[in-house]
């Protein structure tokens, strides 16, 4: 079960006034913890094991984080946690399963795949926990407020990767939502629904020469080629930023505030801009726990680009293990790269990037640019992300080549 | 600590380097570095290692954030309140 559906939407009408009544504090937080268990449960009868599992570990490891443990004492612990990242993502195991909007793209994702895809979301914030906790010597949440911030049911499927510290600011507010949360909650759950079930299924109806070009008959002209790998795009984010706009307006109506996931990442002048724009729970955890500790303190200009493509290839691998989504990622740490090169540049020219940036037609060509790489990346995970052959195919029909 | 005793000295040259050396145009020193596009994560690195060298200040893994070097103000203060 996601958040779409008669089932659901009973559900998180169930879960919405349970939470909401006059309860104690402690009892409505074990009443939402028990929701957000029945909601794993509802995608596999493993899956609240898997979570314990997962939880129990992350929290023991950001206890022994706190208490300044080790490197290597946090890495034997933290080790089996990179299981529920990437093994489920294996043909056979989970299937050709794609971390988000893309999922949709070339898989039909099942109960059981949606599960593996929440697992890795629950790992992730699990993974947060104990970073910080490496860093700042504290574990924020008790055991028990973890476990409800981690399994916390609207983004259980499709993230965010809500930070614990940004969580909190709102967790006193469970099942008090004031008469704005409850209207902007609607606001945004009924906006999710109509990206994503609107103008996603549109888009992807659309999409169907890229989405049927390995297996049946795809696009035959440049023409036809394009407007499919527009629609694909377009479906992506639609997918992609509903489902989220979805989580943030159901939390709401809980008196729970996630953050932005999404902001307006296709009408963006640069690559760099894109990442501000496009799951920004996931680029936040790219930046801070792989980027920027990879970048180090080095004098050295080279090394912040060798970060860029070492931290997006990850971010590729994190979707899935496969060529497409290795190379898709590569490709978004050299573009990263490459606009960086260009910044240091235009700054040394010009002085000052600000100025060139803030003309309109700088801007007009600068996002058409972005939104067109952005676009063609897409390809290597649309069509079939275990074999680049026929991306590459479509590719070459793309530009008139075959 | 408000990093008043602190030499900016180092913090202007780098900038004004990333800049073309134009030091007339580099703002001043309240000013946020991220918003007038000098400064990003990926020139972070380079202003950590001259922070670590020039002021012999060791930078933790979680003041690794724009936030914390956003002015040459903030930096200063950073300095000032870690040495």
């Amino acid at each position: 079960m996601d958040l779409i559906g008669l089932h659901a939407a009973l559900f998180v009408a169930a879960a919405v006034v349970l939470v909401a009544l006059p309860w104690p504090g402690p009892v409505r937080r074990l009443l939402l913890l028990a929701a957000n268990f029945a909601f794993l449960w509802s995608f596999d009868p493993l899956a609240p094991a898997i979570f314990l599992a997962v939880s129990l570990l992350g929290w023991f490891a950001a206890r022994r984080a706190a208490a300044g443990a080790s490197v290597l004492e946090l890495v034997l612990i933290g080790a089996p946690l990179l299981v529920p990242l990437f093994l489920p993502k294996l043909p056979g195991l989970g299937g050709a399963a794609t971390g988000d909007a893309a999922a949709g793209v070339s898989n039909v994702v099942g109960a059981r795949m949606a599960m593996f895809i929440g697992a890795s979301y629950f790992t992730l914030r699990a993974l947060h926990v104990v970073l910080d906790a490496r860093r700042t010597r504290q574990v924020h949440l008790g055991l028990f407020d973890f476990l409800v911030y981690n399994s916390f049911f609207p983004m259980t499927v499709a993230g965010p990767i809500e930070r614990a510290d940004h969580f909190q600011q709102t967790y006193a507010r469970l099942g008090r939502p004031t008469r704005d949360d409850l209207g902007v909650g609607v606001v945004r759950l009924f906006r999710g629904l109509l990206k994503k079930v609107v103008l996603g299924g549109i888009a992807l109806a659309w999409a169907a020469p890229i989405t049927g070009f390995a297996t049946a008959a795809g696009a035959e002209s440049a023409g036809q080629a394009w407007l499919a790998l527009y629609a694909i795009t377009l479906y992506a984010y639609f997918d992609f930023a509903g489902y989220s706009d979805m989580a943030i307006g159901v939390s709401r109506l809980m008196g729970i505030r996630l953050a932005e996931n999404f902001d307006n990442p296709y009408l963006r002048p640069s690559i760099a801009e894109f990442w501000r724009g496009w799951h920004l729970s996931l680029s936040f955890w790219i930046r801070d726990y792989l980027f920027l500790p990879m970048s180090g303190r080095s004098a050295s200009a080279i090394r912040p680009h060798v970060a860029a493509l070492g931290s997006m290839t990850l971010c590729g691998l994190w979707h899935a293990p496969n060529p497409g989504w290795v190379l898709w990622g590569l490709l978004h740490g050299a573009g990263l790269s490459v606009h960086q090169a260009w910044t240091v540049w235009l700054r040394k020219r010009f002085a000052l990037k600000k100025k060139l940036a803030s003309s309109i037609p700088v801007r007009v060509v600068a996002t058409a640019m972005t939104f067109h790489f952005v676009a063609l990346t897409w390809v290597f995970v649309a069509i079939d992300p275990w074999r680049l052959g026929p991306s590459m195919r479509y590719l070459g029909v793309l530009f008139g080549l075959s | 600590m408000s990093g008043a005793a602190v030499d900016r000295e180092p913090l202007r040259a780098h900038f004004a380097a990333v800049i073309g050396g134009r030091r007339d145009l580099l703002p001043a020193d309240h000013v946020s570095l991220v918003d007038e596009g000098i400064l990003d994560s990926f020139g972070l690195a380079e202003v950590v290692a001259l922070v670590e060298r020039a002021y012999g200040v060791k930078v933790p893994d979680a003041d690794l954030a724009l936030k914390t070097f956003d002015s040459i103000d903030k930096i200063a203060a950073y300095v000032a309140a870690r040495r």
